[in-house]
């Protein structure tokens, strides 16, 4: 019997029985369901990762600390041999822990490195506050403005390199600081307040503020204000995480407040990490070299591509604990197939034993009901996969916007990954058509044309 | 010609064993109608079910033309029974769900065959259904459903129909249409028709009438009237 007539026959066998093949199917469409959501949501976010990736991050560059911790590996849980270069940072979980940090004399120890073209230190740190005249006065921080970023800007432009005087303001402080629009803002001059560090009040005063009264009393003294100008102003950015709040300026001029915030404490051009830069660093062999190099001397470093492999890990993670309940959703549903495919064998006992009189070969009859199977579980993966498809389109807008993605989706449909779901769906409803093929295929034809 | 040489079917084992056939022997041209008549239990379905090869005889041999039946295996006799043979059965066995087109059109699909809307037309209107080609076979009445068995059953041209009772479930008058339907086939066609039947009626209208009993053949005998 041919592919195509076995095919046909038993799409017709299925729709005697409607109710029986969709309620078969729906149990299969439940795991689809899942797993397709599921995948849509792990493209979704492996490429808001990327994203983040491309839009934070020089693939020649490498991220350098002194303490694994940094990079979520490592053990701080241990007493750990004091050195000057240990300062306080906050933990994930808001805690402070002490790491090493790097000092200067390791980006002059970097620097030197054959293969370094540049070290960029990074610095984000909290100012006293912005203001412009005649304005309110706003918390704030600042960071230095990593060129790797590719920040839309909404009015102005960002400069190459950036001038020390000029800063990027972040669209959320445009009303904020009485400009009509982002336009209006650029040229404009804005004032950052830096609160100095108490060793450099005690060296400047001979005292020391007691209370934050006392530093407001101190004024002039206790703090040092900044002129900057604004030179174009940013749209927040969900790919660019801790920037909606942040003004950027250049390494060297957010290098200089943190001087003047850390002067004469621990934290005195002290680094968390660094961004190093390699020459040629798209050949990966050259950022290989320098990480070799780097662990020689000490340093933890992870590529671009590694930070990417991190977080692509954790999005692996928890899509393999949601595909498992998809699968666990699919093998009950296997069961649903046997028992639906063992009625069908039963209730067409005389048919079978009708088409193996005329001549139909064992073979033939096995395959009639795998493609059943098949088709029960091609049913299964369509109806589970388009209703997530249909659910998952509907729902975009709402999710993407409560996740706060911006012009990413949360749930990346992809039709070949829909595909393939559905094929190896099929595959385990063939499966599971096994053996109640096998019965029927294996059916003496005068004991089923006997059966009432 | 078709010729049953010595078959001998035994069921059963040890101390429950049954003779169901016993040295059966008969010969008939190809062609001929007949019936092989007899009380129930008397062998009659065994040989049928031998004759067609869905069973194997303990001893004995089945000649179709030159060919020994049961010396075919596995793929050559399914390929000669979907291309020889046809059964028309007590209880129609069509499918109910499926149309006329689609019972008459699978033996053609079992062996095979192209042209395959050209020859179910033909067999439908050589029983009279080409008018309900599309319709439901569950939606037919017995009378229609045994001809759309007889159709599914001549529609590969076979050699040879066995025909189980084919008026068993019909009244009388559709019975006779039936049985009209198959001798007036069978002369058009030229194939040899085997009908395992109770009815003396029907018996009586055969070329040759086998009557078996515990198995064996007690009466063969031709009848002369049937015109050939």
């Amino acid at each position: 019997m041919k592919i195509f007539d076995v095919s046909q026959r038993s799409a017709r066998n299925l729709k005697q029985a409607k109710a029986r093949t969709l309620l078969t199917a729906m149990a299969i469409g439940v795991g689809a369901f899942a797993l397709t959501m599921t995948l849509a949501a792990s493209n979704g976010a492996q490429a808001y990762v990327n994203r983040l990736i491309s839009n934070n991050f020089d693939p020649t560059e490498l991220l350098v600390a002194k303490d694994e911790t940094i990079f979520g590996r490592g053990d701080n849980n241990k007493p750990q041999e004091y050195d000057a270069s240990f300062g306080s940072v906050s933990s994930a979980s808001g805690a402070p822990i002490q790491v090493k940090q790097v000092t200067e004399q390791d980006v002059n120890k970097i620097l030197k490195y054959p293969l370094v073209e540049q070290v960029r230190e990074g610095v984000i740190l909290n100012v006293q506050y912005v203001t412009r005249p005649g304005q309110k006065k706003y918390i704030a921080n600042i960071q230095d403005y990593s060129p790797a970023r590719n920040p839309e800007v909404l009015a102005g432009s960002i400069p190459k390199p950036i001038n020390d005087s000029s800063v990027l303001l972040p669209e959320a402080y445009v009303s904020s600081l009485g400009f009509k629009d982002p336009q209006s803002a650029i040229g404009k001059e804005l004032t950052i307040a830096i609160r100095k560090s108490l060793s450099s009040q005690i060296v400047e005063t001979g005292t020391a503020p007691r209370s934050l009264q006392d530093a407001e009393v101190i004024g002039d003294k206790s703090t040092v204000l900044v002129p900057f100008k604004v030179v174009a102003v940013l749209k927040s950015e969900p790919a660019q995480p801790g920037t909606e709040l942040s003004l950027q300026i250049s390494t060297q001029a957010a290098k200089n407040l943190n001087d003047i915030a850390t002067a004469g404490t621990s934290q005195y051009r002290q680094y968390t990490r660094v961004n190093v830069k390699v020459k040629d660093g798209e050949d990966k062999a050259n950022l290989l070299k320098v990480q070799e190099q780097l662990s020689k001397d000490g340093f933890v470093s992870q590529s671009v591509e590694e930070t990417q492999q991190f977080l692509t890990q954790i999005i692996n993670v928890l899509k393999t604990i949601v595909v498992a309940f998809g699968l666990i959703a699919i093998v009950a549903s296997v069961f649903g197939v046997v028992n639906t495919m063992y009625i069908s064998v039963i209730q067409r006992t005389r048919e079978i034993g009708l088409m193996k009189a005329l001549g139909m070969r064992r073979k033939d009859v096995s395959r009639l009901f795998r493609f059943e199977a098949a088709w029960i579980g091609f049913l299964g993966g369509a109806i589970g996969s388009g209703l997530a498809v249909v659910l998952g389109t509907l729902l975009n807008p709402w999710i993407t916007n409560k996740l706060d993605f911006g012009t990413q989706k949360l749930l990346v449909f992809k039709a070949n990954q829909i595909a393939i779901l559905i094929v190896l769906l099929v595959l385990v409803a063939i499966f599971a058509g096994l053996l109640p093929a096998r019965k029927a295929a294996k059916l003496d034809p005068i004991e089923a044309l006997r059966t009432e | 010609m078709i010729t049953v040489k010595n078959i001998e079917k035994t069921y059963g084992k040890k101390d429950n064993v049954c003779k169901a056939l016993c040295n059966v022997s008969f010969s008939i041209p190809e062609g001929s109608t007949v019936a092989i008549v007899g009380k129930s239990g008397s062998g009659k379905s065994t040989l049928m079910h031998i004759m067609s090869g869905l069973d194997h005889p303990d001893s004995g041999a089945v000649m179709i033309g030159d060919q020994e039946l049961h010396k075919l295996k596995g793929r050559k006799m399914d390929k000669f029974r979907s291309t020889e043979m046809s059964f028309i059965f007590q209880a129609f066995f069509v499918e109910a769900n499926q149309t006329c087109y689609q019972n008459v059109s699978l033996p053609l699909e079992i062996a095979e065959e192209g042209q395959r809307k050209m020859r179910i037309e033909d067999a439908l209107e050589q029983v009279g259904l080409k008018d309900k080609i599309d319709a439901k076979a569950g939606n037919l009445s017995g009378g229609q459903k045994q001809r759309l068995a007889i159709a599914r059953a001549i529609v590969n041209k076979p050699k040879l129909i066995f025909a189980d009772e084919p008026t068993g479930n019909l009244d009388s008058t559709t019975g006779e249409m039936i049985i009209k339907l198959l001798f007036k086939l069978n002369r058009q066609n030229k194939n040899t028709l085997i009908v395992v039947t109770h009815d003396n009626e029907l018996a009586d209208r055969c070329q040759y009438r086998i009557t078996l009993k515990d198995g064996k053949v007690v009466h063969f005998a031709e009848n002369k009237k049937v015109s050939k």
